[in-house]
């Protein structure tokens, strides 16, 4: 017997017993559940569309060879991201490609909702981001667009909550710095 | 209202600063998904076989690490150390209550200064066999022949029951190279020998019966 979530549908650790058990189906579940999640961590922290579709994938397969590694007591998401953070890190350093977003590529990144008038808003953001150191963008990104507390950030990038803590900080100071001087 | 006033955002924490709404609004907005992505990442996860549950090795019983030893072995161990601590001092202890060890003062005497390096039973002092050694002590020995020293004649005696074997050494010796003399058995019950030691101590340890035992210091009254 499996647990369920609210909604009846199988929890995440209850699909993962699935899949290591052979129904490789499930496995197909966890990525409609989270691939939109991952997607947008990896777009943000990469800031091209392409390199977060490849990096998202790479990770899924990886998470998949690796399932038998995940442990019941983390959340499935945190671990699942602390491979796409991973992921994302080996990119970076490969291709060095944390380089400034254009703005009019930004706009193919996010899907607008029916108000356009935040669009130049998100542009600007796009940009400043890309002018953060990137353990300051990981903070600002896990912190605020993912929700993550601390601790779930702490096992997501293998850094120490105090630190965290004073990247966000600093990431904060900065991108109101960088935005105020874009806007002014 | 101000876009900028990270501080007083809606969801500020206690303490901590937050971006305005529109900011963290930006980066929860759904990334544009390209498509199929979910069939890719299906079709390569096909290929792959089976993922299966990694079962943690077995922890290795304590007692079985190398270096490491369980409470009770610890427990053992002191013991046993604690234990043969105990009898070589009880031994020590039986053995000098039923001994008598003392280093009589027979007087000074002058003797030349080559001869500090002997022992009185004729033993050079120096293990050095070399032959270059040889050649530089027949010189020093030239010269300490001349000058003349003045030594503590001392006679070691050992009374008592039961003695095997007596031997004395400079106490200085234990942890060197082991330099015993034996002392002349007189009769079933003491044990004598006469040396040289320098004047200001008797640095002289007894071994009696493989137990070492420090000599009464015996000096005659005052003229």
């Amino acid at each position: 017997m499996h647990a369920t979530a609210a909604d009846g549908a199988p929890v995440d650790a209850a699909l993962v017993q699935h899949v290591l058990g052979g129904r490789v189906e499930a496995f197909a579940t966890l990525v409609d559940r989270h691939h939109a999640h991952c997607l947008r961590v990896a777009t943000h922290l990469l800031g091209n569309a392409d390199d977060a579709d490849d990096v998202v994938q790479e990770s899924f397969v990886r998470a998949y060879r690796h399932l038998g590694r995940y442990s019941e007591r983390d959340r499935f998401v945190a671990w699942l991201l602390r491979i796409v953070v991973n992921q994302c890190r080996t990119r970076v350093t490969r291709e060095a490609r944390y380089t400034a977003l254009e703005p009019h590529l930004y706009e193919r990144l996010t899907v607008d909702g029916p108000d356009t008038s935040h669009a130049d808003r998100r542009e600007e953001l796009a940009v400043a981001l890309a002018q953060l150191a990137p353990d300051q963008r990981e903070a600002i990104v896990l912190r605020f667009g993912e929700e993550l507390s601390y601790d779930e950030m702490a096992s997501v990038t293998g850094a120490g909550v105090s630190a965290l803590k004073m990247r966000v900080q600093r990431a904060c100071a900065r991108l109101r710095i960088l935005l105020s001087e874009h806007l002014s | 209202m101000s876009r900028f006033p990270f501080a007083d955002a809606g969801d500020a924490r206690a303490g901590e600063p937050a971006p305005p709404a529109w900011i963290t609004d930006a980066l929860r907005a759904p990334a544009a998904e390209r498509p199929n992505a979910r069939t890719r990442i299906m079709a390569r996860v096909q290929a792959l076989p089976v993922p299966h549950r990694l079962v943690a090795p077995m922890p290795m019983a304590r007692w079985r690490r190398r270096g490491t030893l369980s409470g009770l072995g610890g427990v053992v161990l002191t013991t046993a150390f604690a234990l043969m601590l105990t009898v070589r001092e009880g031994e020590r202890f039986t053995l000098a209550s039923r001994v008598h060890a003392a280093a009589l003062v027979l007087g000074d005497s002058a003797v030349p200064v080559s001869h500090n390096t002997r022992d009185a039973s004729g033993v050079v002092a120096s293990t050095a066999t070399a032959r270059q050694d040889r050649a530089d002590r027949r010189i020093d020995d030239r010269i300490g022949d001349r000058l003349l020293d003045t030594m503590r004649v001392v006679e070691l005696v050992v009374r008592g029951v039961g003695l095997q074997d007596v031997a004395w050494r400079r106490a200085g010796d234990a942890h060197g190279k082991a330099r015993t003399v034996a002392l002349a058995r007189i009769s079933s019950t003491e044990w004598r020998t006469r040396t040289l030691v320098p004047r200001d101590v008797v640095d002289v340890t007894l071994i009696v019966n493989d137990v070492a035992l420090a000599p009464t210091l015996v000096t005659p009254p005052l003229p």
